[in-house]
């Protein structure tokens, strides 16, 4: 009987492909679009993305393919709603978790109109429990004009959350407010979504989110205009992104070879950049995300091992909360205070959860952390780089 | 005749999945209902027809001219590539490429007997680098076998390198009759090290990647 061929080396094939198809034609996509090859590569790219979408439904109750977005499936659950790529279904945040950050989305959000999306290291949740803050990433159509009015008045925060820090053009403004603070009219007159400074605004916040307690959370807002089009898309990875707006047609899609290849170039490049300084706790998060989006999988099982071993994670996040802590002292208001209470809390709880694991790891536990992740990288990019290279020679 | 679920487990074994997707699937599968499972069938063999036929036409492609316009990351070790596949129609002792790697490893050589740390023999580098870039565990054996030497090359190759302690050796608790090579932090820092002397020199050195293009 024959033996079926199993499909992870052709797929981390055309996936690196994809990467190279990126690094080849930067600033010249078009032209790569017309060629046979590239439609080969879209086919199969489209094709997986579809066929994991559909057996990833019949897995995860509520969940069906998007038909309209290969590899995404949606979760309907009035008034929430989830489109979620099938490659981080399985990490996740679920039940009680997801419907905290989808309420917290709707307290930030700029407006009806914009695309919010849950981003970056939070998608894998569940292979990172204790990620830093909650990032969520906003398409936001600039003509709008309402939604100017939202933006400016989310500056204000909320009962539970506070925002902290605004960053747009170039300017930082930042808690407590002075009478400097941008207004609606400001904005309204100062984006522009083809000039990549001005598309783009960076808003952090502290707030107070159910279950997952007292944590930092940033927005990226990316300014687009009615055509969906923005000179600030380089900012952002479709495949990192968990849109949770109702929406018939997502701005930045998985399906695109040369999107998945920027993606799949810029996490590589990452590790490179985090492995040659040291940092393995960020860099185990950009390895977590290759790994699930070129097939991967048995460096996100290492890593899991990897983490439930160790106590530097645990030990960072207490660090990170001890940071918090100070930040909310040194604010007077009484929301500030009561969110103080909790994050005290917090530090508490993780602290004796610490105690409990032995403590904060000596430096011959970092060292042997920092060894064993080392590992990790270079068994990862010895995969990416052994495919890379005979496919960047196929690329034709 | 094998029921659709068995059928769907088999069409689904041959997809690289990770161990929660696996269990998630297998349970659902079971429980699937025959048209759906119809239904998810076509599509992964349309999925596995496309990917193999796209594999199959890259893997024919051959080299042109590189357009590269994005800068390759310098990478933390030679790639594999660059033994493995030498470039085509050119003689491997004399061409460039291989002229510009004896001129790297030189340098290397160079840096690394020049700075303040162990100076390895060659025999010895090899012993290191092939530890701490295989995945899997080494053995005395198993390395005397790699590097076609006998055991006592490797034996003492393995004493130096404890006495440095950029390895060190382990009973195996699976079979005490064998001695596994264990990596240790120091090691680790001199890869590391060795990575910083090569990365700028191949970078000088190499030139880019030759990435075809239309």
């Amino acid at each position: 009987m024959l033996t079926k061929q199993k499909l992870d080396r052709p797929l981390a094939g055309i996936l690196v492909t994809c990467r190279d198809y990126y690094r080849t034609n930067v600033d010249n996509t078009k032209r790569h679009k017309q060629s046979e090859l590239y439609k080969l590569v879209q086919k199969a790219l489209t094709s997986f993305l579809r066929a994991m979408a559909g057996a990833h439904a019949t897995s995860y109750s509520g969940y069906t393919p998007d038909k309209d977005h290969p590899g995404y499936l949606i979760k309907l659950d009035p008034p929430m709603l989830f489109r979620v790529p099938y490659h981080v279904l399985p990490t996740f945040p679920t039940g009680d978790e997801l419907e905290a950050l989808w309420r917290l989305s709707r307290s930030i959000r700029s407006g009806n109109r914009s695309v919010i999306s849950l981003s970056g290291s939070n998608v894998l949740r569940k292979i990172f429990e204790l990620v830093g803050d909650v990032d969520f990433c906003e398409y936001f159509p600039v003509d709008d004009t309402e939604g100017f009015g939202q933006m400016a008045s989310n500056i204000d925060g909320t009962t539970d959350v506070a925002c902290l820090r605004l960053a747009f053009n170039g300017k930082k403004w930042h808690l407590p407010w002075g009478e400097d603070r941008p207004t609606k009219e400001f904005f309204a007159k100062t984006v522009d979504s083809s000039d990549n400074d001005k598309a783009t605004m960076k808003v952090d916040y502290v707030g107070d989110v159910g279950n997952l307690g007292v944590t930092e959370i940033s927005n990226l807002i990316i300014m687009v205009d009615k055509h969906w089009r923005s000179a600030a898309f380089a900012r952002t990875f479709a495949a990192q992104e968990a849109p949770l707006s109702p929406i018939d047609w997502l701005p930045n899609q998985m399906d695109d070879p040369v999107e998945m290849g920027r993606y799949i170039d810029w996490l590589i490049n990452s590790i490179i950049a985090l492995n040659a300084r040291g940092d393995m706790r960020k860099c185990l998060k950009r390895c977590a995300s290759l790994s699930r989006v070129i097939f991967d999988p048995g460096t996100g099982n290492d890593i899991i091992d990897l983490i439930s071993r160790s106590t530097v994670l645990l030990s960072h996040k207490v660090t990170e909360v001890e940071r918090l802590s100070s930040l909310l002292k040194s604010l007077p208001d009484a929301r500030s205070q009561r969110l103080l209470g909790l994050v005290e809390q917090r530090w508490n709880e993780l602290s004796a959860k610490l105690v409990a694991r032995g403590g904060a790891p000596d430096e011959f536990a970092c060292r042997q952390f920092d060894a064993e992740a080392v590992g990790i990288v270079n068994r990862l990019l010895d995969k990416v780089r052994i495919d890379g290279d005979a496919s960047s020679r196929r690329a034709a | 005749m094998t029921s659709p679920s068995d059928r769907l487990a088999d069409a689904l074994a041959v997809w690289p999945l990770d161990r929660e997707q696996v269990s998630f699937l297998h349970k659902s599968i079971a429980e699937i209902d025959e048209a759906q499972a119809e239904e998810l069938l076509v599509l992964l063999r349309e999925a596995e027809q496309a990917v193999l036929s796209c594999a199959s036409v890259l893997a024919k492609q051959t080299p042109v001219k590189s357009v590269s316009r994005v800068p390759a990351p310098t990478p933390s070790l030679p790639t594999r590539s660059m033994s493995a596949h030498p470039t085509p129609g050119r003689v491997m002792p004399h061409s460039p490429a291989s002229d510009q790697l004896i001129e790297v490893l030189k340098n290397t050589i160079v840096a690394l007997v020049r700075r303040d740390g162990p100076d390895l023999s060659a025999r010895q580098l090899g012993v290191f680098l092939t530890c701490y870039l295989q995945a899997e565990a080494q053995t005395v054996r198993g390395l005397a076998a790699e590097l076609d030497v006998s055991k006592p090359v490797i034996s003492r190759a393995l004493d130096r390198l404890g006495e440095l302690n950029l390895a060190r050796r382990k009973v195996d608790p699976l079979d005490r009759r064998s001695v596994l090579v264990q990596r240790t932090a120091a090691g680790m820092a001199f890869l590391r090290d060795l990575r910083s002397i090569f990365a700028p020199m191949r970078k000088e050195r190499m030139p880019t990647r030759e990435i075809a293009s239309v």
